[in-house]
């Protein structure tokens, strides 16, 4: 379930007219004295956004400004603008630091279109000289000037701006410069020590990438639903959850395109005969880095798999297939190899790891028996599918019991198809350990009438039944 | 039955310690006292085969599940200092099974010739192995058998019994010497003879019979209840029909459904939905039923339920707490702070009839919603997490912030006005003066800077005779409390000082890795304003209002059930004409001295605020001649009440502001508040703080989730505006050089 969110405004004209107050007349003294009133008040209901938040502070000193002609002591204004700016550039890069190492101010501004020189200012402002009046006024119009562009416009007209693309720089070169250097490390291994640092520069250049990607899915998603999961408190974790699992997943992407994990020889993708392993040299070039991004990003394995499954079904699918290409079965059961390493590896590190049998229904269940299928990826699907099952026997008895793959295809329905359909549901029933609790019939309680008896204290009336008053949002006042 | 694991637990205990050392009984063990000398046991119903367990098979090896068995057992009995019987180093465990299984049958025959062998046939009982898997704790060792150690009571013997309510199920439960019960869910516990140790309290028969609450949700450890040392052997007149199977070391115990529709306020705020409730994913043999609705038997600890641990240096922390007065509890947030602040409360109400408890910590109070310091006087042991006991306030004040952050000098000063309550009104009873209270004081989280030097700062008004501190860096290799440690400023060496050990903290994860502290908080405000308080004295006493129950007569007036069935937003509120019911309003926290006259109706609409009753009247604090007649009486920029004037009675929630130009004349508040309308006639200053209603408490979920269509004062999904977060904080960045 999702969860709204609290915001001081019963509808979006009161931030409209805010707005207006603000932007309209740059000279209007009285309506930013509104603006500002309003903003105190709403900044005392709750917490405000950043934007808000920043525009209150740096518009009391605009106006301190404007009515403080003839001052004899400036440097209370100055430092007033200068605490306004710092808090408006720092509020608007910390949501951005999601790794676990800091990334430049600069970089990230750049990314949010925020002018450079107002970081390079918050700079001056924090650690240098404190900066002159003319360009901390310059300063705060600029930042009045963004904030209008990208917060209160955005918010108050979501459709009319449109977002340009987000600039997301290409995974390939990363991987092709790690695939080459590895390969030369594990051909010959004295040149390990050699490459060491510069593989660990690589390593750490992935990491920077995934976190550029998960600043990107910020304004890819536009929208990103926040799910409630256990904890009110955990909306910012879910939404953070949501990009990071953006991110891994264009990650995934790459890293399955032919000439990554599966190589792009079909020689090299013979497969070890006694094994379900995928080819060693594979494996030697790509564990480094499946280990490290794994053991950075919880989810990281979890999204592979799911990455695999789905590009397992699209690959296999006659109907998705273009015209002259072929189904290509080498990369197909090299990739297939590929996931139950990675099952084989996650299970290792956690036995309890629950990858397995997730990855089996999403299997049962994407690769539909409906669908057109080639009949060597039908084969493929089977065997994988064994394979998958073959150390679990609570699997096994599942899979035996569907048969997902012997595809029936009678037209006609008749009675016992649906017995049989009954049989394997109680099969599949009595296969689960856990049955759901029945919920138990809940006490009727008679709302507690209130005390009538006792006379209410002057001044203070209890809206009962007959008094018209009628259940409404909180906030809102409906006489009585 | 009872006797064959009595027999069994007396042997683990005669066993040479090299077999079945603990590793973690560590430091304890010399003040544990020591083991209960064996008792001859009949051995005639151990034979007796179980015919509930018969139903159940199992796959396992015989040996494998014999080893795990004993290990197990032998746990619980080595340990017999501790109320609650769980140890967490699973894996050396493990290895001591081994010896125990060569030793312990060996151990059975050298103390008890005639507690012959057929004790162990019980061992090979198939049923009996699949209750005990090997992983998870054993919480229960009580095992239930109708009619033999449980029965259900007829109406006239629950009558007879004095039980509060007939109509509900009700159990007796028969407990060996030690045996343990883990509960989950709601009841009425009822100790017949003998006593049980629960959660610090020592609970024993009493005349009138005592019962009382027990609340275990999942959200928070459950309680395990355990029988000790039993009375002397009387017959249970009330019980004439069950009295021939009783043994004379039994201990008695009534469990009674318990209806407080406290379930439903799962139903307004998801996150706790059901954790009365089994999860769904536990399997039977971890679960028992006792015919009772809304309570089950935990026999083992599992994924989503786990059990409250005592520590056992906090026993012996206990003794030596009889003849004092006057007890500080402090340390770092999840330190398990809280948690020994109200077992120590449970075991003081074992030696006083009244305990005061004064609440500093503004985030996860006990007794109160958050954002107040409250003294309460306390009388019933306290059997359930906080939201489960809304309680009324002997004494408070508001802050209106889960911290003291942003008004540190008004909180030392409420803090400091609550101290000199409980000196003056409540330490020695106006009605009672041979009585002595004692205080449990317990304090903030926040232990570091600012939030150091108020606590030192309390620790100078409270007096303490002793302070329990839970000590979180260094902590040392002896593991126990050191009393009278010398502190390196020699200038506060008037206390004694106690350093505890937080509470593992694995354990504390496991438990709170659903619930957050932020989760807590919100449960127990929507708890609040869903409570029932009884809205006249029990037992009634005709001349005395509430409010001079709570001041001078110092009772505890608990909440005893929840309206849940509407969602705030359907309550019926109060009108409140401004004019006629309130004097002031005030604002407090950062940034609320901007907040402009013209702007208050907008502030105080949808907010929450303390209901303040103020002893200096309007007039000397307020002119009325300042804004036309009617509208909200609030100055800017003014200071929150003074403490020593004025005293806080609860919370309430504006849900409506009338416009101020209502046809009706002044401005009218909506207002919705618990608190009986006996006490609202003297608050007539209203406080608004930074505490808002959490958005569980502003949606209306009757029909499903709610439509994501636009509300007032509610937006879904996330604004396209860059900057439209709410300000993010990132305290644990590193940068790359420290890679």
């Amino acid at each position: 379930m999702r969860l709204p969110r609290r915001v001081p405004w019963t509808s979006i004209a009161e931030l409209d007219q805010v707005c207006s107050w603000i932007f309209t007349d740059e000279r209007d003294l009285d309506s930013k004295i509104l603006a500002i009133n309003r903003l105190a008040a709403w900044k005392a209901i709750t917490q405000l956004p950043h934007a808000l938040e920043s525009t209150h502070a740096i518009l009391a000193v605009i106006v301190e400004d404007m009515k403080e002609e003839g001052s004899s002591s400036y440097l209370p204004l100055r430092q007033s603008y200068a605490s306004a700016l710092i808090r408006l550039v720092n509020g608007l890069v910390d949501p951005l630091q999601l790794g676990v190492y800091a990334r430049s101010i600069a970089a990230i501004a750049s990314q949010l279109d925020l002018p450079l020189w107002l970081v390079e200012l918050r700079h001056a402002a924090t650690h240098e000289e404190l900066p002159s009046l003319e360009l901390l006024r310059e300063g705060a119009r600029q930042s009045m000037s963004w904030l209008l562009h990208n917060y209160w416009l955005p918010t108050i007209n979501p459709t009319t701006v449109t977002k340009a693309d987000a600039p997301l720089r290409p995974l390939s070169p990363i991987l092709k410069q790690y695939k080459d250097m590895l390969k030369l490390t594990t051909r010959d291994a004295s040149l390990k020590s050699q490459y060491k640092q510069s593989i660990g520069q690589i390593l750490k250049e992935v990491e920077k990438w995934i976190a550029e990607a998960k600043v990107t899915a910020n304004v890819v998603a536009g929208e990103l639903g926040w799910n409630v999961g256990h904890s009110a408190d955990a909306v910012h974790t879910d939404e953070q959850d949501a990009k990071e699992r953006w991110a891994l997943e264009v990650f995934c992407e790459a890293l399955l395109e032919k000439g990554g994990l599966v190589p792009l020889s079909k020689k090299r993708r013979t497969l070890p005969a006694d094994s379900s392993d995928p080819p060693l040299p594979s494996v030697q070039v790509w564990k480094p880095l499946l280990m490290h991004v794994h053991s950075l990003h919880y989810e990281f394995f979890a999204t592979l798999v799911n990455k695999m499954i789905y590009r397992l079904a699209d690959d296999a699918s006659t109907t998705e297939l273009e015209l002259g290409s072929r189904y290509d079965l080498s990369y197909a059961s090299c990739l297939s190899s590929w996931m139950l390493w990675v099952i084989k590896t996650a299970e290792s590190e956690d036995p309890d790891s629950t990858l397995r049998v997730e990855a089996s229904t999403l299997l049962i269940t994407t690769v539909q028996p409906g669908a057109e299928y080639d009949p060597s990826a039908k084969k493929m699907f089977v065997t994988l599918l064994g394979n998958l099952c073959s150390q679990v026997p609570q699997l096994q008895n599942a899979l035996t019991t569907l048969r997902p793959f012997d595809f029936v295809s009678t037209a006609d329905w008749t009675a016992e198809d649906v017995s049989v359909m009954e049989d394997r549901l109680n099969i599949l029933l009595s296969l689960s350990v856990s049955t759901p609790e029945p919920d138990p019939d809940e006490p009727v309680f008679t709302q507690d009438a209130s005390p009538a008896g006792l006379s209410s204290p002057p001044g203070w009336r209890l809206l009962g039944a007959g008094s018209g008053w009628k259940p409404c949002p909180i906030g809102v006042y409906s006489a009585a | 039955m009872i006797s064959a694991i009595a027999a069994r637990k007396a042997a683990q205990a005669k066993l040479p310690a090299s077999s079945l050392t603990q590793p973690a009984a560590e430091s304890n063990d010399s003040e544990s006292p020591s083991p209960v000398p064996p008792k001859r046991k009949r051995v005639s119903d151990a034979a007796t085969p179980h015919p509930k367990k018969k139903k159940k098979s199992s796959n396992k090896p015989p040996s494998a599940v014999k080893t795990m068995r004993y290990f197990q057992e032998s746990d619980p009995i080595t340990r017999q200092d501790d109320i609650i019987l769980i140890e967490s180093d699973q894996e050396d465990e493990d290895e001591d099974g081994v010896d125990a299984l060569t030793s312990a049958p060996v151990g059975t025959r050298a103390w008890s010739p005639d507690g012959p062998v057929t004790d162990d046939s019980e061992d090979e009982d198939p049923g009996s192995r699949k209750e005990l898997p090997s992983g998870p704790k054993i919480l229960s060792s009580y095992s239930p058998v109708l009619n033999q150690n449980l029965f259900p009571l007829e109406r006239n013997e629950i009558a007879a019994l004095g039980l509060p309510s007939s109509g509900c199920k009700t159990v007796l439960v028969v407990l060996g010497e030690d045996e343990t019960i883990a509960l989950l869910g709601t009841c009425t516990l009822t100790v017949i003879r003998g006593s049980v140790l629960l959660l610090g309290a020592t609970l024993e028969p009493s005349q009138p019979r005592q019962h009382h609450r027990i609340f275990a949700p999942r959200s928070s450890p459950i309680p395990v209840l355990k029988a000790s040392s039993s009375g002397k052997p009387s017959e249970v007149s009330e019980l004439s029909r069950l009295n021939h199977a009783f043994r004379g070391e039994n201990t008695l115990i009534v469990l009674q459904e318990l209806r407080t529709n406290v379930e439903g306020l799962g139903k307004i705020c998801k996150t706790f939905q059901g954790v009365f409730q089994l999860p769904s994913s536990l399997s039977s043999p971890s679960v028992l039923d006792l015919g009772l609705h809304g309570v089950h038997l935990v026999m083992n600890e599992s994924k989503g339920i786990h059990a409250f641990v005592q520590p056992s240096p906090w026993d012996s922390a206990f003794v030596l707490c009889e003849s004092e007065q006057v007890f500080l509890v402090k340390g770092a947030k999840k330190s398990g702070k809280s948690t020994f602040a109200r077992t120590l409360l449970n075991h003081l109400l074992g030696s006083h009839r009244r305990v005061a408890y004064l609440e500093c910590d503004l985030g996860q109070s006990e007794f109160t919603p958050g954002g107040m310091v409250a003294l309460n006087v306390i009388e019933k042991p306290v059997l359930g997490p906080p939201f489960t006991h809304p309680t009324l306030p002997t004494h408070a004040h508001y802050l209106g912030s889960f911290t003291p952050r942003s008004s540190p000098s008004h909180y030392i000063s409420a803090i400091q006005s609550l101290a000199q309550t409980y000196q003056l009104d409540v330490k020695t009873p106006y009605d009672d003066p041979d009585e002595k209270i004692p205080v449990v004081v317990n304090t903030m989280g926040w232990t570091k800077g600012l939030g150091a030097d108020l606590t030192k700062r309390i620790e100078e008004i409270i007096e303490p005779d002793r302070v329990f501190e839970f000590e979180v860096e260094g902590r040392g290799s002896d593991g126990g409390w050191y009393p009278q440690k010398q502190r390196q400023d020699p200038s506060i060496p008037k206390y004694h000082l106690h350093i505890l050990r937080p509470i593992e903290s694995q354990a504390i994860d496991a438990a709170t890795a659903y619930y957050s502290a932020a989760d807590h908080r919100v449960i127990s405000l929507l708890s609040y304003f869903h409570a029932v308080f009884p809205s006249s004295p029990s037992p009634p006493s005709p001349s005395s209002s509430l409010a001079l129950l709570l001041k001078d007569s110092l009772r505890q007036i608990t909440a005893q059930t929840w309206a849940t069935s509407l969602p705030l937003l359907a309550q019926p509120p109060y009108e409140v004409d401004v004019e006629k019911a309130i004097e002031t309003v005030h604002l407090i926290g950062a940034g609320s001295e901007d907040v402009v006259k013209e702007e208050i109706n907008r502030v105080l609409n949808g907010a929450i605020v303390g209901l303040i009753s103020s002893e200096i009247s309007a007039s000397t604090s307020y002119s009325q001649g300042e804004a036309g007649p009617g509208s909200i009486p609030y100055v800017q920029n003014t200071p929150p009440p003074d403490p020593n004037t004025s005293r806080a009675h609860g919370l309430a929630l504006i849900r409506g502001v009338s416009s101020e130009a209502g046809d009706t004349g002044g401005t009218r508040l909506h207002v919705l508040t618990p608190l009986p309308p006996d006490l609202l006639s003297t608050t007539k200053v209203l406080v608004k703080g930074e505490m808002e209603m959490p958005v569980w408490g502003l949606l209306d979920l009757r029909g499903g989730p709610p439509e994501e269509t636009a509300k007032p004062f509610l937006q879904w999904g996330k604004g396209e505006g860059l900057g439209s977060e709410k300000r993010r904080v990132r305290r644990n960045l590193m940068r790359k050089s420290q890679a």
